[in-house]
């Protein structure tokens, strides 16, 4: 039973580490714009993003210039299996939530919004729902079979109204 | 209006007495007249959820990019909000969202409890009712508990 017990904590452990190295890697994502950013290095900060966004991407060459004042903080990262969420604060007014994706074991940034409010530190799981693709990800987002997924009838038959 | 929660969703179901425009699709006027709902939870307190069908613009431009056609479509969106402070929005128009989703008459809701704080919902109680809750004149469910 001890080593039940012992192999318990030892898995917990090691779900906890993988789970705060994958928080890391994340993280160290935001630390490659920010450089980037600080540098003006388009091609460094373009392959920070998923393959995509590529085109988009390119419209945007001109207008990044190196601007050594830039900092990023994250306030909350949430990874949820190749899933994750930065919310970050940029500037003293200025915050951005980052959603990413694992692809061949690298964090590629899928979206950021940018807003004047800091987040609500809970609105990461609305980013990502638990069971779910972060949003914006339309290969998991079948319409019909999504509804009937999340509410089959049976869950309203004891409903009082 | 119909509503239950498991351990990880709170699901709401508007039913329109008419057929709704799939999000996206081409509308003129849209449907609406949904209550603004507060949802009052045992654990995590009260919060605020405003549900909408707004008219969306998609445009095409001409080469010296003024806008030479518009098409209004049917943009349904959700905000949930704490002592006047949003927790998430979401939204589903040319988009689709895992939160909102609209089929035939159905407009549904699904929030996610981990943004109203709930991790774990198995002693939560939930009532959900329209603005003027607890003096609710339109809609007060005490939502029920799924149990898988």
């Amino acid at each position: 039973m001890a080593d039940m017990r012992v192999l318990a904590v030892i898995l917990l452990t090691l779900n906890t580490g993988c789970a705060q190295s994958e928080q890391s890697k994340v993280e160290a994502v935001l630390k490659q714009v920010e450089h980037a950013e600080q540098t003006g290095d388009f091609n460094a900060w373009a392959r920070l993003w998923v393959p995509e966004k590529s085109g988009d991407l390119e419209k945007m060459r001109p207008y990044l210039r190196a601007r050594p004042e830039v900092q990023y903080r994250a306030m909350k990262t949430f990874v949820q299996g190749d899933q994750a969420v930065l919310l970050v604060h940029a500037a003293l007014d200025s915050f951005v939530t980052m959603t990413l994706r694992r692809e061949g074991g690298q964090w590629k940034i899928q979206d950021q919004i940018w807003r004047d409010t800091a987040p609500d530190a809970n609105s990461v799981y609305a980013w990502c729902p638990p069971s779910q693709a972060c949003l914006r990800a339309p290969d998991r987002l079948g319409s019909r079979s999504l509804l009937q997924e999340w509410i089959p009838a049976r869950r309203f038959a004891r409903d009082g109204r | 209006m119909k509503a239950v929660f498991d351990e990880s969703y709170l699901y709401i179901r508007i039913e329109s007495s008419t057929e709704l425009p799939t999000p996206g699709s081409t509308i003129g006027k849209p449907p609406g007249g949904w209550p603004v709902l507060k949802i009052d939870t045992s654990d995590a307190g009260e919060f605020v959820l405003y549900d909408a069908v707004n008219i969306g613009d998609q445009a095409t431009f001409d080469e010296h990019g003024r806008a030479n056609s518009h098409r209004p479509f049917a943009a349904y969106s959700i905000r949930l909000e704490r002592n006047g402070h949003e927790v998430f929005s979401s939204s589903a128009d040319l988009h689709p969202s895992p939160l909102v989703e609209v089929a035939g008459r159905d407009y549904d809701i699904r929030i996610p409890l981990a943004t109203m704080g709930i991790m774990d919902s198995h002693a939560t109680r939930m009532t959900i009712g329209d603005a003027q809750w607890p003096k609710s004149a339109v809609v007060s469910i005490a939502v029920q508990r799924y149990a898988h």
